[in-house]
């Protein structure tokens, strides 16, 4: 086994499995705006994503 | 020529240095390397000349010392050292006449730290290739096949021996320039040497230095410094089956995790079809993955116009997780003879929710607003939505980073290839064959 294919071997796998995982998590999936609206919720806000909607 | 074959050690007649008779029958002259006189091995070793003013090349390489190339024992019974100018420039080595009582002679040369084993061939060659006037007229890198494989043109020099030493098979004339012209395949080179009585076929091999040293016992680092690579040197050990076998495995992994992942995620609510009059309507999210993605897909049948809805989402505990407004719009017609359409009908919402358990839904009529007609040849229709259809998934995933993840692999399929052919052109590049 000489250095080039360990570290082929190596980059494949971290490859592999790299991308399963963030496929597999959703990385950067959501999106924007409904993390905005969840977050002003938390901060105490009726909720809506646009500003001059009802508060409900 | 011949002399008395037990003739094994004499006194050179101008020095009176004990000097070794090596080489076997074919040898014509012995130089000294003391004196640097040049014996007559035929005629009694009577002396030649006298040769004057001689710099040794440096090899750590002397007469009589052995080692096994090939699997054969040499013993090193002549010492050359060579010089090409061009252009002002200088560039020197060191060959090393060798002996084996069962495969006659051959050299070892010595050249920018790299060692090379050349012996005499005799193929049948296309003569063009190795005439300089054919090579000065060609555009394009001359290069034929023979002995089953392709020989691409190396370059062509002119050399001059400017040091002697030991036992020679002919007189050696110091200054006399030789032409030689040089063709690269994998791993070896040939060259057609054109001397000022003869032309002889060389085919030279690189060999490993560290091999070379124990092979005549000598440090590794007597040898000189190795600048760069030598063309002759192997091309970096094939890996292909290794790449392709590894990429291939991956790829076939990541298949099965992009079955594997999309069968992790599943409807919660499959495409139900809502009329907008029938808004608004609520509906129940069991939730069971959380922590991963979710999806709210909406689709309507709006036409020319903005449809907004409203969607809200509250967690298992009946607390607000959020609500906000997802505009569908879509737009069409003609100009200049063209259609064009515009806008997209779906929209999509995607969260993390943090817990499992039933999620509550509301969807909600956000209104709309229509594009007035415009009175264009065939106007078409500016409706608002009146149905949309929903679905929601759980466990959604990222197709791309799956597709990113594939790319790479494919990309790493290809650097087995890549070294090869860039290892090939920078080989041939150390040539003098101009591309240009």
């Amino acid at each position: 086994m000489t250095p080039f294919r360990i570290v082929f071997l190596a980059g494949c796998t971290a490859t592999l499995l790299g991308s399963g995982w963030l496929a597999y998590s959703g990385v950067w999936g959501e999106d924007a705006q409904t993390r905005a609206a969840i977050g002003s919720v938390r901060a105490g806000s009726g909720g809506n994503g646009f500003g001059n909607s009802s508060v409900k | 020529m011949s002399r008395a074959e037990t003739l094994r050690a004499i006194q050179c007649p101008a020095c009176g240095a004990g000097l070794d008779v090596l080489g076997g029958g074919r040898v014509a002259v012995l130089v000294c390397p003391y004196c640097t006189t040049e014996l007559d091995a035929v005629q009694n070793f009577a002396a030649l000349r006298k040769f004057d003013g001689l710099k040794r090349p440096n090899t750590p390489f002397r007469l009589g010392m052995e080692g096994e190339i090939a699997g054969v024992r040499h013993q090193i019974i002549g010492i050359l050292g060579q010089v090409e100018r061009w252009n002002g420039r200088e560039w020197h080595w060191a060959e090393h006449l060798l002996y084996s009582e069962t495969h006659g002679y051959s050299w070892l040369s010595l050249e920018s730290g790299h060692c090379l084993w050349s012996r005499r061939v005799r193929w049948s060659l296309p003569e063009h290739l190795f005439r300089p006037s054919y090579i000065n007229q060609q555009e394009t890198r001359p290069s034929f096949n023979a002995e089953g494989r392709k020989w691409s043109h190396l370059e062509s020099t002119s050399q001059t021996a400017d040091y002697v030493e030991g036992s020679f098979t002919w007189v050696p004339k110091l200054g006399d320039l030789t032409s030689s012209i040089s063709y690269l395949a994998d791993g070896e080179i040939l060259t057609v040497e054109a001397g000022t009585t003869e032309t002889e076929q060389t085919l030279t091999r690189w060999l490993p230095r560290a091999e070379v040293a124990r092979a005549f016992g000598i440090a590794e680092s007597d040898l000189p410094r190795p600048e760069g690579r030598h063309p002759a040197e192997p091309l970096p050990q094939s890996d292909d089956r290794f790449i392709l076998t590894t990429v291939g495995l991956c790829v076939l992994a990541l298949l099965l995790c992009i079955g594997w992942i999309s069968n992790q995620s599943h409807a919660l609510v499959p495409g139900q079809r809502i009329m907008v009059a029938e808004l608004p309507r609520s509906m129940d999210l069991p939730v069971t993955q959380p922590g991963r993605l979710m999806g709210i897909h909406l689709d309507s049948n709006v036409e020319n116009g903005w449809h907004g809805f409203d969607i809200e989402l509250e967690d298992p505990e009946g607390n607000l997780v959020f609500e906000r407004e997802a505009g569908t719009s879509y737009y069409h017609g003609y100009e200049g003879g063209e259609y064009w359409t515009e806008g997209d009908r779906r929209a999509h919402v995607t969260l993390r929710p943090e817990q499992a358990g039933t999620y509550r839904l509301t969807l909600a009529n956000a209104g709309s607003e229509m594009e007035p007609r415009l009175g264009y040849g065939a106007d078409p229709p500016s409706n608002p939505a009146t149905q949309v259809i929903l679905r929601v998934v759980e466990g959604e995933y990222s197709l791309n980073w799956l597709l990113g993840g594939l790319l790479v692999l494919l990309g790493l399929g290809a650097a087995g290839p890549l070294r090869r052919w860039k290892a090939r052109q920078t080989r041939l590049r150390l040539g003098d064959w101009d591309e240009e």
